[in-house]
């Protein structure tokens, strides 16, 4: 019997659970002090600087990290690319527990999170771009949520349910772009309100199309970076479809990831000259944006490229993790670091440690709750009582 | 401008938006917090009393009235006084063109007030964006149906291709097997 229970902590105190545990009950706290004590005791939030890394992180990389899910049921389900397939379910699942998060991150931000829906129910400021990011973003977690509910009634075995909803799939997929298209381009569309903060090297007429071709890259680059990570720790999970379509995935998406790149480093640069920039290059502000467009958007490129051609999948993965952190570099740019770039040194921001304690926590939540549904779901297999017969 | 507090989320998209940085926000308020700014003290003028600020000045530096009555004074006492004041009426197309209206007889940037702001208001920044949206709910279903339609056909025809190749393959080896037999 003790030998039993020494088993069984043994396998729960993995360092994953130690380290995610830790996380958890600091997240709790600061959750505490949140609500009890307002932002100002867990946040370098001030007057000038209303939003910080919950907006620049959670919401910003949150919503552009998480758009594997529209790209890949597009490029599977409306342009015909069914040798993805298998990795259309994990991407559909990180797109929803990305968009989850960013809500969970926002009822923390927002003063009184109960009245989130107020902008649909009780007064419409159609005005605003941010009503056009509410009301997308709330639509397109529904979109995915029903998405991804066939793996769930898989796993609960309710098969006439999951057949009607499959059903879906198609309308679900055009609702799942037209909404993303949308609300992606509107998050970088909320700063066109504000030039004299943002800096002219990233303030740009052209700041919706960025933020919409750059949440392409994102999703592209998500799943293979993903991909690669899931094939690490949750192989065993993984049926011979998905390890065989696998490397189709990495190149042929490494490949998109490459164009749209080159695509994207020509606009930035469109973007500089459609507003004479060019002088702000030799500034400061201006090397910092050169090392985001020449080290994050034009470097990827090529290496997707060089990778694709001479076959390295480590490359193609190194890759992906670096546009990944490009993308992050760019929202941030744009949400915290080149922002209010004007205010002398000390009223500038620059985030609680708690702040980032409870972006940490958002994450491993939804590391927890990804984890706990690719263990008991039909996401990295098929499920044996519902095959689809594969071209 | 006033504030409705009972519709408010807290989002501070207007303090974000607000060029002269005037919104604050009591961050200290766990549950109800509020965003703040001078109302021209709405209630005291609804009740036909001046602003409190206004009232309350010794020197009477503020003026309180009609937009167009005041950029009258102000116009009035810089053709008065032009020794005194900056030829600039702060305010007048600054973002558009706003209610509180300056005088200075300092360089307004002396004082921390921008100057590159421009005249376009904040809302015109965005509206062309927001027109966007019913441009891409329009057309996105139509060209994304023309590329799920291209694709399909193309599923298609090559079913088809194999199908025929398949068929030819077949019916060559059986005439080929009939003429050895």
């Amino acid at each position: 019997m003790s030998n039993l229970v020494a088993i069984s902590r043994s396998s729960l105190l993995t360092p994953f659970n130690v380290v995610a545990g830790i996380i958890v009950l600091l997240g709790l706290i600061i959750t505490f002090l949140r609500f009890t004590q307002g932002l100002g005791a867990v946040t370098n939030l001030s007057d000038y600087n209303p939003w910080g890394l919950w907006i620049g992180f959670d919401l910003l990389c949150g919503v552009a990290l998480a758009a594997g899910g529209y790209v890949t049921s597009a490029a599977v389900y409306i342009f015909g690319l069914k040798k993805y397939h298998s990795a259309v379910r994990p991407a559909i699942l990180t797109g929803f527990l990305g968009y989850a998060l960013v809500v969970l991150a926002l009822n923390y931000d927002v003063g009184r999170p109960w009245r989130l829906p107020y902008p649909f129910i009780i007064q419409q400021g159609t005005t605003s771009v941010l009503f056009e990011v509410g009301a997308c973003v709330l639509l397109y977690l529904i979109v995915l949520f029903v998405e991804f509910t066939p793996s769930a009634l898989e796993w609960l075995g309710l098969k006439k349910a999951r057949n009607l909803i499959l059903r879906l799939t198609m309308a679900l997929t055009f609702l799942g772009v037209i909404l993303s298209t949308l609300h992606q381009s509107s998050l970088g569309a909320l700063f066109l309100i504000a030039p004299s903060k943002l800096h002219p090297l990233w303030y740009s007429q052209y700041i919706p199309v960025f933020f919409f071709v750059s949440s392409i890259i994102a999703g592209l680059s998500m799943v293979i970076f993903e991909g690669s990570l899931t094939h690490r720790y949750f192989a065993d999970k993984m049926d011979a479809i998905h390890l065989k379509e696998k490397e189709d995935v990495v190149f042929g998406f490494g490949k998109a990831a490459s164009f749209v790149l080159a695509g994207y480093f020509m606009i930035k640069v469109f973007g500089i000259a459609m507003d004479n920039n060019w002088h702000w290059l030799s500034t400061s502000w201006g090397a910092w944006f050169l090392v985001e467009l020449l080290g994050f958007v034009a470097l990827p490129s090529l290496l997707y490229a060089t990778g694709v051609r001479e076959k390295n999948i480590g490359l193609i993965k190194w890759t992906a993790a670096w546009t990944v952190l490009g993308i992050v570099v760019n929202r941030l740019n744009v949400g915290l670091i080149a922002f209010n770039w004007h205010l002398p040194a000390s009223e500038r921001y620059f985030p609680h440690w708690m702040e980032i304690a409870l972006s940490l926590f958002v994450v491993t939540v939804g590391l927890i709750v990804f984890r706990f549904i690719v263990t008991h779901m039909p996401i990295l297999y098929e499920h044996p009582d519902y095959k689809t017969p594969h071209a | 401008m006033t504030y409705d507090e009972s519709v408010c989320v807290g989002c501070r998209y207007c303090m974000i938006a607000c060029p002269f940085e005037i919104p604050t926000y009591e961050y200290d308020e766990p549950l109800s917090p509020r965003i703040m700014k001078c109302t021209f003290c709405h209630p005291r003028v609804t009740q036909g009393l001046l602003p409190g600020c206004v009232e309350a000045c010794p020197t009477e530096a503020l003026s309180f009235g009609k937009r167009e009555d005041m950029l009258h004074l102000a116009r009035e006492r810089i053709r008065k006084y032009p020794g005194r004041y900056v030829d600039h009426v702060y305010g007048e197309h600054e973002m558009g063109g706003t209610s509180w209206l300056y005088l200075s007889g300092v360089p307004f940037r002396d004082l921390g007030m921008r100057e590159d702001l421009g005249t376009t208001p904040a809302p015109e920044l965005t509206s062309g964006a927001l027109a966007t949206v019913p441009m891409v709910v329009a057309l996105w279903p139509v060209l994304l149906t023309g590329i799920y339609a291209i694709s399909k056909r193309k599923e298609k025809i090559s079913k088809r291709e194999k199908e025929e190749a398949i068929q030819k393959a077949v019916k060559t080896a059986l005439e080929q097997s009939a003429k050895k037999s």
